[in-house]
């Protein structure tokens, strides 16, 4: 009776981009950056902080995987110039850690999820976006699931799903700010690896999570600009 | 002033340090006792399996029981699956004032949280009923216009609803309860467009999960900041264009929301329950369908208008059709989800009776009215007239209705009579010691679980 829409370009686009095998200087230059950023976390989510063992603490009955995604990805949130990228770098480490991943594709994933998450981010309009919503955790979710639907190896139709979960759980007001953001973005990387999970074990989801009626665009931004995610998606890369 | 979540959680804790009213704790035994038939009937559907095989994956030590399931999984993906369970065949409550199903998130907590807090029958019974009133109560503060833009309301006011009970069931202070209810805010869920898939029941899920992690948190001392309500950047804000603070905090204890949730008694939507209503008191006096030569339901111009589809071809399409809600209601004599399975949907006698049947829109009638003319093969013709629909405000389910249709639901994976011990078990929760005896009665023995 008012169910959502049934097709969405931008949705397959993107799904499409998720699950495809890249290639090209482009691609190998969002690679490189993506490697740099693998070794920065992996240093970073060393050093316990005080917020990441509270997390270990007060999320103890929680399996390991999500409490991984979790803990690290506040931890690397801790570090300004990791902030952004904390919620794909969290997930990418619970997912590799969950399929045994090697560098060589986790990197690649990486790339992919930073890829998604800067063009949705310019979509949106991020300074308009940041007002209202915790944007490390809002947009973090997209790129962490898109990080982890491609360690996971999803095909594009458990991709599309697992990206219409991540989207109907975007979140984090703006007013919640310092340390709880990054439990918040935390959060947000552990929802990222949950929704590919269960993607995989068919769990379905809208077909225009981005941009439909009642999507994430509709409902969290106040500009939206298709053009930006799907324009050249997987051919020129951004990042 | 005082900022909107000190005040609430003040006032949650306040209410919930006296008993409920006779009133109050009566609706709140029905919207258990609903919620908990519906959990436990719909734990065989394949999104629960989905969420079970996740658990498998990423769940962590395996204590928590699941209604209507063997298997147990931790507290959050325990939660993840009752909620779901609970909303998935959208038969579960209803506060029609703001479309909120406040039950599912609830009750998941509540039953996910049982083995860890064990909580006491009052207690379980105050933290379920608080956590209703407390999603109730927010989301009646920004509505319509929150729902209306798109928000799946279950999901993103249920969280904060699961974080209260939650933080009831562990007995939080005031300033635990306000900061499990502001970390709530930043955990949100819940676009309407995920309409039409698993998605939509498992916002109802996710959020149950979330508030049991925002009360796990608060109770480790994680906090946010004190105007997350009303903040310019806060949550009324970022989801709605409307907030009114007084309708979440004014005449705690007097004013129950719970006090007009409804409960479906058909899994289809809610603008055939009067034909449907109609069909049944005819089916007694039919007899065998074939004897019927046309039926013709007057009804609200909307019910033609949103379930007219006179063949649907399986159940999800049978769910908007009113002319096979009437059809099946003669043929089986009874409306539960059995009627609304695909294969049932396309039997030759269901199909010969819809074809005989017409709704003729008329103006004059209410929403929740019908009057069906049904001609028998020999000329009888019979009439029914249904004034308001079971399940309606104006006629709410009784509480006998209301067994029948948890029976219904929970014996085919329960196994025979324990619908009776679960109505029971509910009817007397104040006294008991713990939620054990009820849970044990909702989980399934070996032999009927593989059916």
């Amino acid at each position: 009776m008012h169910n959502g829409s049934t097709t969405s370009d931008v949705s397959d686009a993107v799904a499409a981009f998720m699950v495809a095998p890249h290639r090209g200087a482009s691609y190998d230059a969002a690679r490189a950056t993506a490697r740099v950023l693998l070794h920065a976390a992996r240093r970073a989510a060393t050093r316990l902080d005080a917020g990441a063992a509270l997390i270990e603490r007060t999320l103890a009955a929680y399996g390991d995987i999500p409490r991984t995604a979790q803990s690290r990805a506040i931890i690397i949130a801790g570090d300004p110039a990791l902030r952004d990228e904390a919620a794909i770098l969290g997930a990418a480490i619970a997912a590799a850690q969950l399929c045994r991943t090697s560098d060589d594709v986790l990197i690649g994933a990486i790339a992919v999820g930073r890829e998604l998450q800067t063009r949705l981010r310019n979509s949106v309009g991020e300074s308009a976006f940041r007002r209202i919503w915790n944007v490390d955790a809002a947009l973090g979710v997209f790129g962490a699931v898109a990080t982890a639907a491609r360690v996971l190896n999803l095909d594009a139709s458990q991709a599309r799903n697992a990206l219409g979960l991540a989207a109907t759980q975007s979140a984090g007001i703006a007013a919640t700010t310092g340390a709880t953001a990054g439990v918040v973005i935390g959060k947000a990387a552990a929802d990222a690896v949950e929704a590919a999970v269960l993607a995989s074990h068919g769990f379905t989801s809208s077909a225009a999570s981005i941009e439909g009626r009642r999507g994430f665009a509709a409902l969290m931004a106040t500009a939206f600009d298709r053009s930006a995610i799907i324009e050249n998606l997987g051919e020129n890369w951004t990042v | 002033m005082t900022p909107v979540a000190e005040t609430f959680a003040c006032e949650i804790n306040r209410t919930a340090q006296t008993p409920l009213s006779d009133t109050v704790a009566r609706e709140a035994k029905r919207s258990f006792f609903n919620v908990l038939g519906l959990a436990a009937g719909a734990a065989g559907h394949e999104g629960v399996d989905a969420i079970l095989a996740t658990a498998q994956q990423l769940g962590g030590s395996r204590h928590v029981p699941i209604l209507g399931r063997a298997e147990r999984a931790d507290a959050h993906f325990a939660a993840l699956a009752m909620g779901f369970a609970a909303h998935v065949d959208d038969f579960d409550d209803t506060h029609l004032a703001t479309v909120i199903h406040p039950g599912a998130a609830t009750l998941a907590v509540v039953v996910a949280l049982a083995e860890e807090a064990t909580p006491s029958g009052a207690l379980a019974l105050t933290a379920f009923a608080l956590g209703c009133e407390a999603q109730l109560r927010v989301g009646v503060s920004i509505s319509p216009e929150h729902y209306d833009r798109g928000w799946h309301i279950t999901g993103t006011c249920g969280v904060i609803g699961a974080a209260v009970a939650a933080g009831l069931l562990f007995c939080f202070d005031d300033a635990a309860l306000a900061r499990a209810i502001r970390l709530a805010t930043s955990m949100t869920l819940g676009h309407r467009e995920a309409f039409g898939t698993m998605t939509k029941a498992f916002h109802p899920g996710k959020a149950a999960s979330n508030g049991i992690m925002a009360a796990m948190l608060a109770r480790g001392g994680v906090d946010a900041p004190a105007d997350v309500f009303e903040a310019k950047n806060g949550f009324a804000a970022a989801l709605s264009t409307r907030f009114d603070p007084l309708q979440m905090l004014g005449a705690f204890g007097t004013r129950w929301e719970l006090s007009s949730n409804t409960y479906k008694p058909y899994p289809c939507g809610i603008v055939a329950h009067p034909s449907i209503d109609a069909a049944l008191a005819l089916a007694a006096r039919v007899g065998d369908p074939a004897r019927i030569a046309s039926i013709e339901a007057h009804c609200h111009p909307l019910v033609p208008e949103l379930m007219g589809n006179p063949e649907p071809t399986d159940g999800l399409e049978a769910r908007f059709s009113a002319i096979h809600g009437i059809a099946v209601a003669l043929c089986d004599g009874r409306v539960g989800l059995a009627q609304y399975e695909t294969e049932r949907v396309r039997r030759d006698n269901v199909r010969a009776v819809r074809a005989k049947t017409r709704l003729v829109p008329d103006p004059s009638c209410a929403r929740d009215e019908v009057r069906v003319d049904l001609r028998l093969a020999d000329g009888t013709i019979l009439h029914e007239h249904v004034e308001h629909a079971r399940g309606s405000l104006a006629r709410p389910l009784t509480d006998k209705e209301l067994f029948d249709k948890v029976e219904l639901l929970v014996e085919p994976r329960l196994g025979a009579g324990v619908a009776q011990s679960l109505s029971d078990a509910v009817r007397s929760l104040e006294s008991a010691p713990s939620l054990d005896v009820l849970i044990a009665l909702a989980i399934p023995q070996a032999s009927v679980a593989r059916a």
